[in-house]
């Protein structure tokens, strides 16, 4: 107990010289010197016996658990793997190694020959010189299993391949494990990826689709502290090759007109800001039961700098909690109150690109939710002749 | 010195050791995860077991994943230089892998393709177009692209390619206009493809002959595939079918659901028998798709595919050449063909007299390669030329008006306790002469705090 004490008590002195100031100002000051005065070893026990500095403590350690948490959410919640910051992987993939003899025969045969070890260690000695590298661009795509994943994966896949590096592709998908349909279709497709799964994801409810998988993605960013731009790319819209390269020049927060486009529709609705040069001077949209949006933008029409997520000191809002998707808010506003969470108003967004003069993804709404298809795509026995 | 005073000191003081105490913890928290020394394990250079994974359904394991273990940081590296240099080794393991496994099946000598697409301008001409352009542009064989089109479209397709410098492209140009129904276009498509398959006729050219619409979507191992062909070969489509809306779900009959041995699914493709030897052709069955079928271009309601898709066929270009050492169980290019605007041929299966000879491909057309999906505006929707806002958008609503107003007057609020401002109010105003003041009184706040942010 004495020791705790010995600890403690002095902190408070050591941190603030200038706390102890008005105190000494007032009547305590006649009593503070009076039991000042005795020998230097009682005096922490002295300060104990004092109501005052009895209160102090108690707010200063009230103080002390309220500090931690903001950060007691992130690291000392259910989630232990994501825990132990560096020194462990998040779990991702429950993978398990099976002899290849046994599945492939035919090519375990081929060696690694030496020109390709020397073509590789070659690769790695040139990356080593690296010249000038650009912002790293984080594209989070929620996905899940249904008819159109490969039509959607596979165009984004390979839009994404074509985008200049550095890229990251952080795909979650919905369900309790990854499928081997889903993670077949990434290994191939070339980008660096990262595939996560998001054990809340609810296929049945419609409203909030995606909300969670995008939870899971800025989580790790959060966690392993990626540094880049962070852009939410669902897997069914269309992106242009420009609008990644615009991305990569954010600073802060961006965004930009984007095009919604649905089968059957007689118009091209376009949503977003409207821009004056490099600032956001008002929004576009044409659905007027959502006037009461303070931003008017898509999912897939704004970029942000993940610092955001975990610096302090660039964050608008000195938030208790994490900058997350909410779940609780209607269908609509999902959008606007993440971005509210992100930015104060309009004078701390970008307009992307300047004047916000080009539509550079399309949002499109195309969805075959019952259609009936074959595992992965690929069928366990031959087709039949019907025709 | 009042007892007032004496006590609101002290509650000044027991306040500030609340703060003290918030800034230790931080300091607390913050202070060993900084200092900890991560340790990578050297990268394995040798490309050693390879990884599979196994899927838990009890009867086959499948092969999932790549052939090698690519070694994977635990965690991305939060610095982009990292990354970047994480990119280029992933690339030459993953050529390598290509040079090693996939290579070794094609031909020595890498074959051209001639990819076949019909366009016109429409409002999803520039969306397709650009994720077709995607894919092509990540094709590691050489190609032509072969666009026909419409004279109306030109300008619009020009557009489009010009943002993709890289991409060998012939262009010709239809005679005629794109008509608005389903099955009038899937007619004109096919007179387009005629016209460039008389092209490559007329030109001679030599590859492999691909018809890549413009919506459908291929996997990389389609082209890999494709290289194989000797003749004519047939692949297995899948088809999506869609209407379009969320709202409206697909109805399937009973036999639709049923969906074992192929029949339910919606695929058309070749049907092999057991020894691997085509025998026939799985074509889509409407049947299974009861609602209602779009006639309109971008008609809400149900698109789906003809009997045979041309995108289903592969071909080598030698095959429609003028005097080609062809085999005897080809047509002759002009026997089917004529010469005038009659389509003559539903698909590249009517060349060939006996279906026996079509080269399955993808496992016998087990594997799907490709997806069909014709997702369409309506064909009279209005979009911004070229996808360029030539004069600023209307402002709905302008920025950081002050105050922000809460209720819009016409509007019932819905139930968004989060959203609801109550501290401003204020009324909606008339938005023309709004805009202009509200831009300009933001942009003297902006200034304001720009200035503020400045010092």
């Amino acid at each position: 107990m004495a020791s705790i004490r010995r600890t403690l008590s002095p902190s408070p002195h050591h941190h603030s010289p200038h706390r102890l100031q008005p105190s000494s100002s007032s009547k305590f000051r006649h009593q503070n010197q009076n039991q000042l005065l005795p020998p230097p070893s009682s005096f922490p026990f002295v300060l104990l016996y004092r109501p005052p500095i009895y209160r102090f403590l108690l707010f200063f350690l009230l103080g002390f658990m309220f500090g931690l948490f903001p950060f007691a959410h992130l690291h000392f919640d259910l989630d232990l793997d994501h825990r132990s910051i560096p020194f462990g992987p998040p779990s991702l993939l429950p993978r398990q190694r099976v002899d290849f003899h046994s599945v492939s025969p035919g090519l375990q045969t081929q060696h690694i020959s030496r020109a390709s070890r020397n073509r590789i260690k070659q690769a790695i000695m040139d990356s080593g010189s690296a010249v000038k590298v650009g912002k790293l661009v984080i594209a989070v795509t929620p996905t899940y299993n249904r008819a159109t994943q490969g039509y959607y994966l596979n165009r984004l896949a390979h839009t994404l391949r074509l985008v200049e590096p550095p890229l990251l592709w952080i795909v979650v998908e919905g369900g309790e494990a990854v499928t081997p349909e889903t993670a077949l279709l990434l290994s191939k497709s070339g980008v660096m990826y990262r595939h996560l799964v998001c054990p809340k994801y609810n296929s049945t409810n419609f409203k909030d689709r995606g909300v969670h998988q995008r939870n899971t993605a800025l989580e790790h960013i959060e966690t392993h502290r990626l540094d880049g731009i962070i852009y939410f790319a669902d897997d069914d819209n269309v992106y242009s090759l420009e609008l990644f390269d615009r991305i990569r020049q954010i600073r802060k927060f961006g965004t930009w007109p984007v095009a919604m486009l649905a089968q059957g529709k007689n118009k091209a609705i376009l949503e977003g800001p409207v821009c004056d040069g490099d600032r956001v001077i008002g929004w576009h949209t044409n659905e007027k039961s959502k006037r009461l949006r303070r931003f008017h933008v898509d999912m897939s029409g704004f970029a942000f700098n993940s610092t955001l997520l975990w610096d302090p000191k660039r964050r608008y809002h000195v938030a208790w909690n994490a900058i997350r998707q909410l779940d609780t808010v209607p269908e609509g506003f999902q959008e606007t109150t993440f971005i509210e969470q992100l930015v104060e108003d309009e004078s701390e967004m970008e307009a992307v690109p300047p004047g916000c003069n080009k539509i550079l993804n399309w949002h499109l709404h195309l969805e075959s939710k019952n259609l009936p298809y074959p595992k992965g795509w690929e069928l366990l026995e031959n087709l039949n002749v019907n025709g | 010195m009042s007892p007032l005073f004496s006590s609101s000191l002290h509650i000044i003081s027991c306040l500030l050791s609340l703060y003290l105490g918030v800034r230790f913890s931080r300091l607390f928290y913050l202070s060993p995860s900084s200092e900890a020394k991560v340790n990578f394990p050297p990268l394995p250079l040798s490309l050693p077991k390879p990884l599979i994974t196994t899927v838990t359904s009890p009867s086959t394991p499948r092969l999932v994943g790549g052939r090698h273990v690519i070694f994977v940081r635990p965690w991305t590296h939060p610095n982009p230089a990292e990354t970047l240099q994480a990119h280029r080794i992933l690339s030459s393991v993953q050529s390598e892998q290509r040079r090693l496994h996939i290579l070794p099946r094609l031909p020595s000598q890498p074959r051209k393709f001639l990819i076949v697409t019909p366009t016109y301008s429409r409002t999803f001409q520039a969306i397709h177009l650009r994720s077709l352009a995607h894919s092509l542009l990540i094709l590691p064989f050489p190609f032509t692209w072969i666009i026909v089109e419409p004279h109306s479209s030109v300008n619009d397709t020009s557009a489009v390619l010009a943002q993709f410098p890289r991409l060998q492209v012939l262009r010709l140009i239809y005679p005629g206009t794109m008509p608005n129904t389903w099955p009038q276009r899937s007619r004109v498509e096919a007179q387009m493809r005629l016209m460039a398959l008389r092209e490559i006729r007329h030109r001679r050219l030599d590859g492999i002959i691909v018809f890549a619409d413009e919506s459908n979507v291929h996997t990389m191992e389609f082209f890999d595939e494709a290289q194989m062909v000797k003749h004519i070969a047939s692949v297995s489509v899948g088809i999506l079918v869609h209407t379009g809306g969320l709202e409206k779900e697909i109805q399937e009959t009973e036999r639709g659901k049923k969906g074992t041995s192929g029949l339910g699914f919606p695929v058309i493709g070749p049907a092999c028998n057991s020894s691997g030897h085509i025998v026939g052709w799985h074509s889509f069955d409407t049947l299974n798709y009861t609602g209602k079928i779009a006639n309109f271009v971008g008609e809400e309601g149900l698109v789906v595919p003809g009997r045979f898709e041309w995108a289903g066929f592969v071909m080598n270009s030698r095959l429609v050449w003028e005097e080609s050492e062809r085999p005897d169980w080809v047509h002759a290019f002009n026997a089917v063909v004529p010469s005038g605007d009659e389509i003559g041929i539903e698909s590249p299966m009517n060349l060939v007299k006996d279906v026996s000879f079509v080269e399955p491909l993808g496992r016998c057309g087990k594997k799907v390669l490709l997806w069909w999906a014709r997702p369409e505006a309506r064909f009279d929707s209005k979009f911004p030329t070229r996808w360029i806002i030539d004069k600023p958008l209307h402002i709905t609503l302008p920025s950081k008006q002050d105050p922000w107003p809460d209720i819009p007057p016409e509007i019932v609020i819905p139930a968004t306790p989060t959203l609801a401002r109550q501290n401003l109010t204020g009324k909606q105003h008339s938005k023309t002469a709004k805009s202009s003041r509200s831009k300009r009184r933001s942009r003297g706040k902006r200034n304001r705090e720009s200035r503020v942010n400045n010092l």
